[in-house]
């Protein structure tokens, strides 16, 4: 009895000593998360439209940053930068941010074409940028030091359209349509080869995206072609292509690069189109961000995922250079490549390849609805 | 010698010294005493766990109410906040626009120190870098989103607090039922001082001793 009464106290014991012990790591972890912190992230992306696309990346770079400051008691300010009116307007939006010395990294460009436009005014000031939208491969051939995506690039893409045609519309013969942009010529070039060796038919058209009747175009796509593959740089070009072929009676499968990912100008029913970003609904891990996003804004798009990642990434090394209350640029050039981000927005992690490149990136397809995107794959 | 070998032999009923009181018998009681003692410490264990549990549950279904009360009045704050702060800059953007310059203060004056910031931020950005309102995400000294952020980290946090109250609340109604289970080691422990049979009363001490054990474990467990 007594053995019985000793082993109840100390199982009892035990019991009490392991709530205790849990309560004290998490009290740890709250403190070690607060530390006060200041400096300044730029953000180089469009804001300066009326429309609530224009101002998407901001947006959800600012809702990071806020969440980002909440979390971990930091006092970070964002110092954002339009991008809405070309590479003269970036290149000046980049020197003032280099002149800046509190600002300690920059989430953007948004563009490929912007980013080889202030890369190397951001490479000179040691100022590491992380871009959420440019996919042109060569932005990580090394010539850019500082330059990282939290996005995969267009090597990713031309696969992912590929597999959709050859594999699950297992398509016979396959159109695809290009013009002349280095974007769209090199996309089309990845999926014809693709193609190609998985034995798929394939014929090929230069096109003008300025054109405005597409019947010399369409006569010339074979009529038991059962998928098109439209590789432009337009999406309203994508849009006329596909009522005009939809107008002669056929109904081939659409299949539009990352650049006709734009519901507003490209959103035939059933056309599939691809992304290099996530649909947060889809996302278990943004439902909490979604949340705060629908309650700042109002309203939902769900596509600004990278501009969320880019931001936490970039603010969490940012902390992590934090010395005496100031974050400091040099340390995040130095630490970033190392930073790591677990069970991100995006669905996986967010952490950097040793070219910059984010670690098993991916590129999503969805199919157009009446009124939204459908994720496929 | 011992008093032992003086004592005479009974009538053949086990090895024992003393008279007619067999062995086995002082064994099971032995047995179902202590078996029915670590069963009553470990009711009034049990019932304590329990009463502190629901406590605890009871503070915590109160913090949450109030928490999320508190959430709940901030969100709507923050938003009655950013639409009233919007109407008054319109009004005040209107009376610029129409060279009133005493409606234009009266709207700036009632405006709150966050809209205010954020038109002075607003106004002294180069055209080609100004969002098309002061109330633009790219305005670092636009209030709304951190206030809302946090308005709704209040909600989370009174979420879970209701969680825990919730999960508390399951525990201390596990204890009770760990509670009730015991009387079975009561009702079976007292049931075998009624029966002669070594098999019954082995039987009922071993169910006895076992809802103890699967009690006693429970209660580790639920700690």
């Amino acid at each position: 009895m007594l053995a019985g009464a000793v082993g109840l106290a100390a199982l009892a014991a035990i019991g009490v000593g392991c709530g205790s012990s849990g309560e004290s790591a998490d009290t740890t972890g709250a403190e070690a998360a607060i530390s006060a912190c200041t400096g300044k992230i730029g953000v180089i992306a469009p804001f300066a439209g009326t429309e609530e696309q224009d101002a998407i990346q901001m947006n959800w770079a600012r809702v990071s940053l806020d969440n980002f400051n909440r979390e971990h008691g930091t006092d970070f300010e964002i110092a954002p930068m339009d991008s809405s009116r070309g590479d003269a307007q970036v290149k000046r939006a980049a020197q003032a941010l280099a002149a800046d010395n509190e600002v300690v990294a920059v989430v953007g460009p948004d563009t490929s074409g912007k980013v080889l436009a202030v890369g190397p005014i951001l490479d000179k000031a040691d100022l590491a940028y992380v871009s959420p939208s440019a996919t042109n491969v060569s932005l990580t051939d090394g010539r850019f030091k500082g330059f990282y995506r939290v996005v995969a690039n267009d090597s990713v893409q031309a696969p992912a359209i590929g597999r959709l045609a050859a594999e699950q519309l297992k398509a016979k013969k396959v159109a695809i349509l290009d013009n002349p942009d280095p974007y769209a010529t090199g996309l089309a070039d990845g999926v014809a080869a693709y193609l190609e060796k998985a034995g798929v038919p394939v014929t090929r058209q230069r096109i003008s995206v300025d054109q405005r009747d597409y019947a010399n175009v369409i006569k010339k796509i074979p009529a038991d072609t059962d998928a098109v593959v439209l590789s432009l740089s337009s999406a309203d070009a994508g849009q006329r292509l596909v009522r005009q072929v939809k107008a002669t009676g056929r109904e081939p499968a659409f299949i539009g690069g990352d650049a006709l990912f734009i519901l507003d100008a490209f959103n035939p029913v059933g056309a599939y189109v691809t992304s290099f970003t996530p649909d947060l609904r889809e996302t278990t891990a943004a439902d909490d961000v979604v949340r705060l996003y629908k309650a700042v804004f109002g309203s939902l798009s769900p596509f600004g995922g990278p501009a969320f990642g880019a931001m936490q990434i970039v603010a969490t090394a940012a902390l992590a250079s934090c010395t005496d209350g100031r974050a400091s640029r040099a340390k995040v050039w130095e630490g970033l490549p190392t930073t790591t981000i677990r069970e991100s927005v995006l669905g996986q992690d967010i952490a950097f390849t040793e070219n910059h490149e984010l670690k098993d990136g991916r590129f999503y397809v969805y199919r157009i609805g009446p009124d939204d995107y459908h994720f496929v794959d | 010698m011992s008093a032992a070998h003086h004592a005479p032999h009974g009538h053949g009923h086990g090895h024992g010294h003393g008279p007619h009181v067999p062995h086995v018998h002082s064994w099971w009681n032995i047995s179902l005493a202590a078996i029915l003692g670590i069963a009553a410490i470990v009711a009034g264990i049990t019932a304590w766990r329990g009463t502190v549990l629901n406590g605890h549950a009871v503070e915590s279904f109160t913090l949450s109410t109030q928490s999320t009360n508190n959430a709940n009045t901030m969100a709507q704050d923050a938003e009655r906040s950013i639409n009233t702060q919007r109407t008054l800059y319109l009004e005040y953007q209107q009376a610029v626009d129409e060279g009133d310059t005493k409606r234009a203060a009266t709207a700036y004056s009632m405006m709150d120190s966050g809209t205010r910031s954020a038109i002075a931020w607003w106004m002294e950005q180069p055209a080609d870098n100004r969002p098309p309102s002061p109330f633009s995400a790219a305005n670092p000294a636009w209030p709304a989103p951190s206030s809302i952020i946090d308005a709704r980290a209040t909600l989370d946090e009174s979420a879970e607090q209701l969680e825990y109250a919730n999960d508390e609340l399951a525990n201390s109604h596990t204890l009770e039922l760990l509670a009730a289970l015991l009387t079975i080691t009561f009702l079976t422990g007292g049931l075998s001082g009624v029966f002669e049979s070594a098999s019954a009363k082995r039987a009922l001490v071993a169910a006895s001793g076992g809802t103890l054990i699967l009690c006693l474990v429970a209660l580790v467990f639920m700690w």
